[in-house]
């Protein structure tokens, strides 16, 4: 376990932001699209986003983030903002991610894949933990204590970006949508 | 190469001595997990090294546990009389403790224990 938040460390650093400086942007969210421009961005080093608490064995936690409000949704932006976010299972459970709280991320018709802690071993970069997110509509996660002894803990290491955004005028729009002027899409969340 | 303690993820408690008469109402706090308010997260540690200097206290059990009075939440070592008994990783199992970890000798009638944990600290 001594190295997992070096490699965490490495995972940021390899981690490139989506877009540039003053690149358009179309962000897209479960209920509407919008044009933007990015006007400042930073990196958001790893820290623990999320601790759903002792967890006994084989159970299901509540999904954190709903009822708790705001205190305990540390993915949620400021206005204008999106996120960019690679994570893990800081330890040993099982997380199924939710985004926003109702919206399942990675569901295939039956099935709800859930992301191990283990994934830090096996995909060092953490590139197919990747997900985008608008300022508050936050995600939810529900933990999975899949063995036979109680967690103590069940916590999320998040890192990424965030970027600033401000709006476009009607001309920009226009050439925007007629190809004119590049723009990068940025899906923050899967449909309901 | 770097190590652990170098990377930060190792840190050490104090010396802690175990007097007679031992046993478990007079457990005491051997490593104290991190819980600043502002800190960001939860802290935890499981220990990685052990180092027990007995001084004259007779052979016996140490165990490690939380809260005082002592509940032992692994077996007890054997502590022998007048000599350095070391445990390193390979001999611990991986005991993760989000409270203070404290330790306590079984009933010794002289002498006491001097106990330092060496631990990594997660989160």
């Amino acid at each position: 376990m001594a190295d997992v938040m070096l490699r965490a460390y490495k995972a940021a650093i390899a981690m490139e932001p989506i877009v540039a400086l003053e690149y358009y942007v179309k962000i897209k969210t479960y209920k509407a699209e919008f044009l933007r421009q990015v006007d400042y961005l930073e990196t958001l080093p790893p820290f623990q986003a999320l601790d759903l608490g002792a967890l006994a064995a084989q159970t299901v936690s509540a999904r954190g983030s709903i009822s708790a409000g705001a205190a305990n949704c540390l993915f949620d932006l400021q206005g204008d903002e999106f996120g960019q976010w690679r994570w893990f299972p800081y330890d040993i459970f099982m997380a199924r991610i939710f985004l926003p709280a109702g919206v399942a991320k990675h569901q295939l018709k039956f099935l709800q894949l859930g992301i191990e802690h283990d994934i830090i071993y096996r995909d060092p970069l953490l590139v197919t933990t990747e997900f985008n997110t608008w300022e508050d509509e936050r995600p939810a996660v529900e933990a999975m204590n899949y063995s036979d002894y109680p967690l103590l803990a069940t916590r999320i290491i998040a890192m990424g970006y965030r970027f600033h955004t401000v709006g476009v005028d009607k001309e920009t729009q226009n050439k925007i949508e007629s190809g004119a002027l590049p723009c990068t899409t940025i899906v923050c969340s899967g449909k309901a | 190469m770097e190590t652990d303690f170098e990377r930060g993820v190792r840190r050490s408690g104090n010396v802690v001595n175990l007097p007679a008469p031992g046993g478990a109402a007079i457990a005491q706090a051997i490593f104290q997990v991190s819980n600043f308010a502002q800190q960001i997260g939860t802290k935890s540690f499981i220990p990685k090294k052990l180092l027990v200097r007995n001084n004259n206290g007779g052979n016996c059990w140490l165990s490690l546990g939380l809260g005082i009075p002592g509940v032992a939440n692994m077996p007890p070592v054997r502590v022998l009389n007048m000599v350095d008994n070391i445990w390193q990783e390979f001999d611990l199992p991986t005991q993760e403790y989000f409270a203070d970890l404290t330790a306590f000798a079984d009933a010794i009638v002289v002498g006491s224990l001097d106990v330092m944990v060496e631990v990594e600290e997660r989160g």
